[in-house]
């Protein structure tokens, strides 16, 4: 009947065997916001592509991406895409997390970074245009710095969300903080020390982080304040 | 008599049903200043806009230094033009924005270095030298000076001068001098 009792010591006997997992969620945490930072951008051309059926098709693609559970994406990618014929092929755990979670997570990325191009005003975009510049110096050096660094704070937040995401990936055996909180909690039969462990960690890692990022935020709106005071003049 | 520099033939530009330019002919001398004065809406910016390839004519040609703008030759046919048409003919022809449109993310240097470098490809040192010359005559030394954040705060004339740097920039020397004066 002790394990409905709070342990210090299984608390400590725990927490070692349980961080060993944390550098692999950072890891994975990094590893699916690059992937989703850089597919973002491919959705992003992808959807400015002049065509309407293939707009419809790379459209609809992403709503379906962004529409079902990222656990079952992981399940698909994980059980089902091996046994696909042709294309078929098989992935490790790891492999199969960044794949789903960074798919999953491309489609918001791209969404924001549409709102960065769409808030660059259309005087830029003549500008550069009446300067000559070809589309990939157009894009390059006017529009994307221009359209990027105001959503760096949206960005952060992406990465907090998905930071705690990472926890679904244990239901395809990647070993990450959850997965052993779980593992030592049915060797011991003690579940509230070792998930209290996963608690405190999240905590202490998402909450600094999320005030840095309110930091970026107002700095970023005091910045782009400025601008507009400046332009109204 | 040289020939013209620029030419309107029967140029019409409509907004959906807005008829805004209804049958424009224009002969520019080269060197030649022109103004064009009426009343708000009249369509004196369109004119401008059409002649910097930012509008398509609904109808007629614009032709620049006998090469027109908005047609091409294509097996003996004068087709729409493409964007490799475009950015040819584009090249010598410049543009002061109503609202300047600098780029706000640089500096007042870096505005008027852009073009030239990556759009004609000329030595950058040399660029800035020129642009640095052209800016403390026209605007003033404190400009090629002023930081990202600081420039957008400068009067608006010497936003205009420097947006007219910008676009006198890449053109070719000649003609950039010539507007110089
Ligand atoms: N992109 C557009 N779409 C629809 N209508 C337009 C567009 N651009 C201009 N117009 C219309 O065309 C007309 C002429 O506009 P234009 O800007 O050329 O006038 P303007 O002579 O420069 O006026 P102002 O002296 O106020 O600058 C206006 O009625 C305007 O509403
Ligand atoms: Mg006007």
């Amino acid at each position: 009947m002790n394990t409905t009792y709070w342990s210090w010591d299984r608390f400590f006997e725990a927490l070692p065997f349980i961080l060993d997992g944390l550098g692999l969620t950072i890891f994975l945490t990094i590893s699916c916001f690059i992937f989703a930072l850089v597919f973002g951008f491919v959705w992003t051309f992808l959807r400015r592509i002049p065509n309407r059926p293939f707009n419809w098709i790379v459209s609809w693609v992403m709503e379906f991406i962004r529409t079902t559970p990222p656990l079952v994406q992981l399940f698909f990618i994980y059980y089902a895409w091996p046994v696909m014929p042709l294309v078929g092929t098989t992935l490790s755990p790891v492999q199969s997390a960044i794949l789903g979670l960074g798919l999953h997570y491309s489609t918001y990325i791209s969404e924001i970074y549409r709102s960065g191009i769409e808030s660059v005003e259309k005087g830029q975009w003549e500008a550069a245009q009446a300067l000559n510049l070809s589309t990939l110096d157009k894009w390059r050096k006017v529009i994307l710095p221009q359209a990027i660094p105001p959503t760096v704070p949206m960005l952060g937040n992406y990465f907090i969300i998905l930071f705690k995401e990472v926890p679904l990936v244990s239901t395809i055996s990647v070993a990450e903080i959850l997965l052993l909180a779980n593992t030592y909690g049915a060797r011991n039969w003690a579940y509230l020390e070792p998930l209290t462990i996963v608690g405190i960690i999240f905590l202490l890692l998402s909450y600094p982080s999320s005030i840095l990022i309110r930091k970026l935020e107002d700095r970023m709106n005091t910045r782009f304040d400025k601008n507009a005071l400046a332009k109204s003049s | 008599m040289t020939a013209p520099i620029v030419q309107y033939r029967d140029v019409c530009k409509s907004f959906g049903d807005v008829e805004v330019l209804k049958g424009i002919n224009l002969d520019i001398n080269p060197a030649e200043k022109v103004a064009v004065i009426g009343p708000s809406g009249s369509g004196k910016t369109t004119i401008i806009r059409l002649l910097m390839t930012l509008e398509e004519p609904t109808s007629g040609d614009i032709i620049v230094s006998g090469e027109n703008l908005w047609k091409m030759e294509k097996n003996g046919d004068m087709v729409r033009a493409n964007e490799h048409h475009l950015r040819k003919v584009r090249g010598d022809i410049g543009m002061v924005f109503q609202h300047f449109n600098l780029f706000p993310h640089m500096t007042i240097l870096e505005n008027c270095m852009t073009a030239p470098i990556h759009v004609k490809k000329e030595n950058k040192e040399e660029v800035r030298k020129r642009a640095i010359e052209m800016l403390e005559k026209k605007a003033s030394s404190l400009v090629v000076k002023s930081s990202v954040s600081r420039w957008q705060g400068l009067l608006s004339c010497v936003r205009r001068s420097c947006s007219l740097t910008r676009s006198l920039q890449p053109l070719t020397p000649s003609l950039s001098a010539r507007c110089w004066k």
